[in-house]
């Protein structure tokens, strides 16, 4: 089985009975940092994680900082900075992926070659409000879920065209609730079991449905979560751009410290202790994806209701979901 | 609920607390309709009290309430039997249909693979070897652990996870031989599985490079389905259980790698064949690996005792190029970004 790769094997019995079966085999890449140095550490992050990069870097030093028993705080120049990180990244995703599954290719190449040279967040709004929203994006923002339902009939962009298609209601977890580093610290064993993170024994679906899930309560209510998730990618990123701010958060463990920081997916998680020599002698990172990608999680639970969809839908799902690995699929059919 | 017997998770507890887990992992998620107009049994894997996004989108499956399976009637040498495991599911149970089995079966084991898939990693990152033991009760498992361990001295790092339906005996029985070990009660169920090891796993923190014994519960028929992650089954016949042990439970020595036949000091007093044993287990597995000891006597123990440590070093040679693997791609990207600027 290929490491760092979504595994998804639908199996099928002679007798024509489905089931699905998830995993990611995660290669814990940061175990590379153990004997290092935390500025050697910090160095190496963003060449190990090349998606969220800066997230993943702030994370590093804010876990570092703390282990070491520095005062530690992210600025707010860091938070803009991973904020504008979870801005490009949800436009290019729009742009190319979604463009892909629901449109059959990618957005056109004049709004390609917009996102590349958009660097700042006017530009990006710019070009959201275009592509996206197609009003100002805090205007938007105020309509509410019935706002945002008509203009989602009157569909005027491609999203909001996407989101019209998206009428099936599917069904999926409970949602993570908002946490700070405290917080988890003392529950921490549920996210880091070799199986894939719970929290209060279950497995939780994150980011922007769980963090926009108040908003979107009529959807959530209807069963209509592919929707309500699209839905909530499109808020998140109209609150960014009009300047809501990603957060981050620290805390220490009686061995090593803890840090979070909010991202686009959802929340990542660095876990570091050093030894009296101050090298890295234990690091995690966990990643919003191990939440789906979870055996039971979110992925394994709308996908076990897709059994017999076509190919294209299975994509439009996952990349709803939005996994930062790649993903193979497999049948396992069992023959009289 | 277990494949083939029916056996409940519903009081599992490791080291006496009732884990913190998924709750009642492998029941299926319901989604269904509600405005059919009738209402049937169902699965919860939750409790409808919790915060929950709970979607009711799909057709309903109806109860299945198709005939039950009937038994083959076949002659035998000296009578007829009854086979209960000729239908698509292979096993029989009141009331549930061949397909509604199937179905239960598919959809428990499906994601028990995906928790062993992770455990697998996890184990895999950290270059520890780990082994599944699997026997009927009284094969003399745990007392082959003690032994390994002893022998294996303190310069190598075993773990042990305990599984047992009641009990902590075995457990304090490894930990007096100086492992660290955790124990898991089944409670009714009659194996492990890949979530409760997963569960353990986090609990017991075994060092790098180390040894993972896995003393799965006394059961020939359960254990053979669920894979836990671990690198490979060990199937334990004890010389006292007749040689036709392989025949009788043939999924469980298809699914083992190994088989250890143990205590191979009482054979001068019994009319055991080992040579029919093994022939046995190769005729429904022929890559099996036979080795034969006594935990009393200490004939054979070397050799599991090296191939013990063969499997560790490979193990822990995996993790390293790996590590090695990272570092090399870090240099290379680290020379490019160099060559840029």
């Amino acid at each position: 089985m290929k490491a760092d790769q979504i595994h998804i094997v639908l199996s099928q019995n002679k007798d024509k009975g489905q089931a699905v079966s998830l995993s990611w085999p995660r290669l814990e890449a940061e175990r590379v940092f153990i004997g290092q140095s935390a500025a050697q550490a910090v160095h190496t992050t963003p060449m190990l994680f090349a998606l969220c990069a800066r997230a993943q870097t702030l994370a590093a030093q804010l876990v570092l900082q703390q282990a070491a028993g520095l005062p530690v705080s992210a600025s707010p120049e860091q938070h803009r900075s991973i904020t504008l990180e979870a801005v490009r990244e949800t436009l290019r995703k729009l742009l190319l992926d979604w463009s892909q599954c629901f449109d059959g290719s990618p957005a056109a190449s004049t709004w390609m070659a917009r996102w590349r040279a958009a660097r700042d967040l006017p530009s990006l709004r710019a070009l959201a409000e275009d592509f996206v929203y197609g009003e100002d994006c805090g205007q938007w923002l105020q309509g509410g879920e019935a706002g945002w339902l008509a203009w989602l009939e009157r569909g005027a962009t491609a999203p909001a065209r996407w989101l019209g298609m998206l009428d099936q209601p599917l069904p999926g977890c409970a949602l993570l609730p908002a946490l700070d580093a405290a917080t988890l610290a003392s529950q921490l064993a549920d996210w880091l079991r070799p199986g894939g993170p719970v929290w209060q024994g279950q497995p939780q679906e994150v980011g922007a449905l769980a963090r926009e899930a108040p908003q979107l309560a009529g959807l959530l209510a209807a069963g209509q979560l592919p929707r309500a998730r699209l839905l909530a990618r499109l808020l998140q990123l109209a609150r960014w751009l009009d300047g809501a701010l990603l957060h981050s958060s620290v805390a220490s463990l009686a061995d090593g410290a803890l840090a979070l920081v909010e991202t686009a997916r959802g929340p990542l998680l660095h876990l570091a202790a050093l030894d009296a020599s101050g090298r890295i002698s234990r690091y995690r990172v966990v990643p919003p994806t191990l939440w789906h990608a979870h055996p039971e999680g979110v992925l394994r639970v709308s996908l076990g209701f897709l059994a017999d969809a076509t190919a294209a839908e299975w994509q439009r799902q996952i990349s709803l979901i939005d996994p930062c690995v790649p993903y193979s699929v497999s049948k396992d059919v069992e023959y009289a | 609920m277990c494949t083939v017997c029916g056996c409940s998770k519903g009081n599992v507890k490791i080291e006496g607390r009732a884990p913190g887990g998924v709750k009642f992992p492998y029941r299926s998620h319901h989604a269904h309709a509600h405005e059919h107009g009738h209402s049937h049994d169902h699965d919860h894997d939750h409790d409808h009290d919790q915060h929950h996004v709970h979607a009711h989108p799909a057709p309903a499956i109806p109860a299945g309430r198709a005939a039950e399976h009937q038994p083959a009637l076949s002659q035998q040498a000296g009578g007829a039997a009854l086979h209960y495991g000729q239908g698509a599911a292979h096993a029989h149970a009141p009331g549930l249909s061949q397909a509604r089995m199937v179905k239960i079966e598919q959809d428990i084991l499906s994601k028990n693979d995906g928790y062993a898939a992770q455990n697998r990693q996890w184990l895999r990152d950290r270059g520890i070897f780990a082994l599944n033991l699997v026997s009927s009760p009284g094969s003399g498992k745990t007392t082959l652990l003690a032994e390994t361990i002893r022998q294996l001295g303190h310069d190598t790092l075993v773990y042990v996870v305990e599984g047992d339906q009641q009990t902590s005996n075995d457990a304090e029985r490894i930990r007096a031989a100086g492992a660290p070990a955790i124990q898991i009660n089944t409670g009714k169920g009659c194996h492990l599985d890949a979530h409760m090891v997963g569960q353990a796993l986090e609990q017991l923190n075994p060092a790098d490079d180390s040894l993972l014994l896995i003393e799965n519960v006394g059961n020939l028929v359960c254990p053979a389905a669920f894979d836990l992650g671990e690198a490979h089954k060990v199937a334990i016949l004890s010389v006292t259980e007749g040689e036709d042990k392989p025949l009788k439970y043939p999924d469980m020595f298809a699914a083992a790698d190994v088989m250890l036949l143990t205590k191979i000091d009482l054979l001068r007093h019994l009319d055991f064949d080992v040579d029919v044993c093994i022939a046995n287990a190769r005729r429904v597995n022929p890559k099996i690996k036979v080795l034969q000891l006594s935990s009393k006597s200490g004939d054979g123990m070397d050799l599991w005792i090296d191939w013990l440590l063969l499997e560790m070093n490979d193990a822990q040679l995996v993790k390293q190029r790996e590590v090695a693997r990272l570092r090399q791609q870090i240099a290379a990207l680290e020379q490019q970004l160099q060559e840029r600027s």
